[in-house]
């Protein structure tokens, strides 16, 4: 997670996305949750292992078996973002408010899926 | 050289329920008239590339228009219209559209719409086939699934995107979300750019025809395609109309044309207009065959 937030910290279409904010994101991959800080529009660290209920600002916590689908280099549909993730296949997804990190969470997959198949966006 | 294109814009005031509109309108083309409805909360310049289309211009004069409150059509002049919120209903839609082809003397023209403007070629074909020679329906199905309708458009909807303490960006970015993930990326940018600038709260108060107004269940099966065909093409990325919710609506209108699209999203006009155009060829042929004669 440390050399993929790195990778976050230096994509200028990311970093755009976070702006000013400050605030958590809870990335929960199954079982495996972990909450990234945000402050005053950059990244602040992260903490893993943290509890389901923890708090946070938006997120995005999934069965493994999703996520496995949504990284893929061509996901099936129903798998190639959140929204549909989150109507047909268990993704939970933080709405109200939280709507704000949209462009966040898009450019977060985008970047996670090419980390995650070896390349470099 | 400066490269100009063959697209002409233009005003025109309708009036509608006594209220008059400035409605800006884009144009290219001679043949039969083409009516192109944009989506929810965007304008008709999601039409730019099927504008610039030769094969398509030259058998169809096509005017793309801006709604009023959408793109360059403002709100009434002389209507104090930021009393109310901002409503989009079947009414308004089917009245402007009789407005409309009466201004520019339409003789039964096409017409083709996307999401919401997919709905409406539906509930054009249900309600007035006769005043159409064809309706093509983009990710449009008998009613909105119930996982995006469940809200209300006085609640959830309006909290999330007719909401001052939420930027623009938001409403951008929910749209990439339903874009298929072999889109472009310069195509995509430009969808979510459209949806960052559309006016406060318009997405939210169309949402209320896209996700209430239209209902054609129970009476689907009354559309007759004898008085006006009725293509529906859904693409398969789409995950607010699934092909599959397409399909439903072909299957209750007896003798109507359904096609899937691979690879393409919500937004199939704008995310790839070539591959788009494979799909909608097919269409207008046929459009052109069964006119053949009759003008």
């Amino acid at each position: 997670m440390k050399e993929f937030l790195e990778i976050c910290g230096k994509d200028y279409e990311f970093v755009h996305t976070i702006r000013y904010w400050t605030g958590s994101y809870k990335l929960g991959f199954g079982d495996k949750i972990y909450l990234i800080r945000f402050k005053n529009g950059k990244i602040d660290g992260f903490e893993e292992n943290v509890p389901a209920d923890t708090a946070a600002t938006c997120w995005t916590v999934g069965p493994v078996r999703t996520w496995e689908e949504m990284l893929k280099p061509i996901p099936k549909p129903g798998f190639n973002s959140f929204r549909p993730a989150m109507f047909y296949h268990d993704m939970k997804l933080s709405q109200g408010n939280a709507v704000i990190q949209f462009p966040m969470l898009n450019r977060f997959l985008v970047l996670l899926r090419s980390y995650y198949n070896g390349g470099v966006n | 050289m400066a490269k100009f294109e063959p697209i002409k814009g233009g005003y025109v005031n309708l009036t509608i329920d006594g209220i008059e509109y400035r409605v800006y309108y884009e144009e290219a083309g001679k043949g039969i008239p083409f009516l192109l409805q944009h989506t929810a909360g965007a304008e008709g310049i999601q039409y730019r590339c099927l504008l610039n289309d030769a094969d398509v211009t030259k058998n169809f004069r096509c005017i793309a228009y801006d709604l009023p409150f959408h793109g360059k059509s403002l709100p009434p002049l002389e209507h104090d219209w930021w009393k109310e919120r901002y409503l989009l209903t079947l009414d308004f839609l089917m009245k402007f559209q009789d407005a409309f082809i009466k201004a520019f003397e339409l003789k039964r023209p096409a017409y083709m719409g996307s999401s919401m403007g997919g709905h409406l070629a539906a509930d054009l074909a249900y309600h007035c086939p006769e005043k159409y020679c064809a309706l093509i329906g983009l990710e449009g199905s008998l009613v909105t699934a119930p996982q995006h309708s469940r809200h209300s458009a006085n609640d959830a909807y309006f909290e999330m995107y007719d909401n001052p303490f939420i930027g623009k960006e938001a409403l951008g970015g929910s749209m990439d979300m339903i874009i298929a993930v072999q889109t472009p990326e310069r195509r995509r940018k430009e969808i979510t750019w459209c949806y960052n600038k559309s006016g406060p709260g318009v997405f939210a108060g169309d949402i209320n025809y896209y996700n209430h107004d239209h209902d054609l269940t129970g009476k689907a099966d009354r559309i007759d395609v004898g008085k006006c065909m009725l293509y529906l093409l859904t693409g398969s990325y789409d995950p607010a109309t699934k092909p599959s919710d397409t399909k439903m609506l072909a299957d209750q209108v007896k003798g109507s044309y359904f096609k899937e699209m691979e690879n393409l999203g919500h937004f199939p006009v704008t995310e790839n207009y070539d591959l788009f155009k494979t799909f909608l060829m097919p269409v207008l042929e046929d459009i052109l065959k069964r006119e053949k004669g009759k003008r």
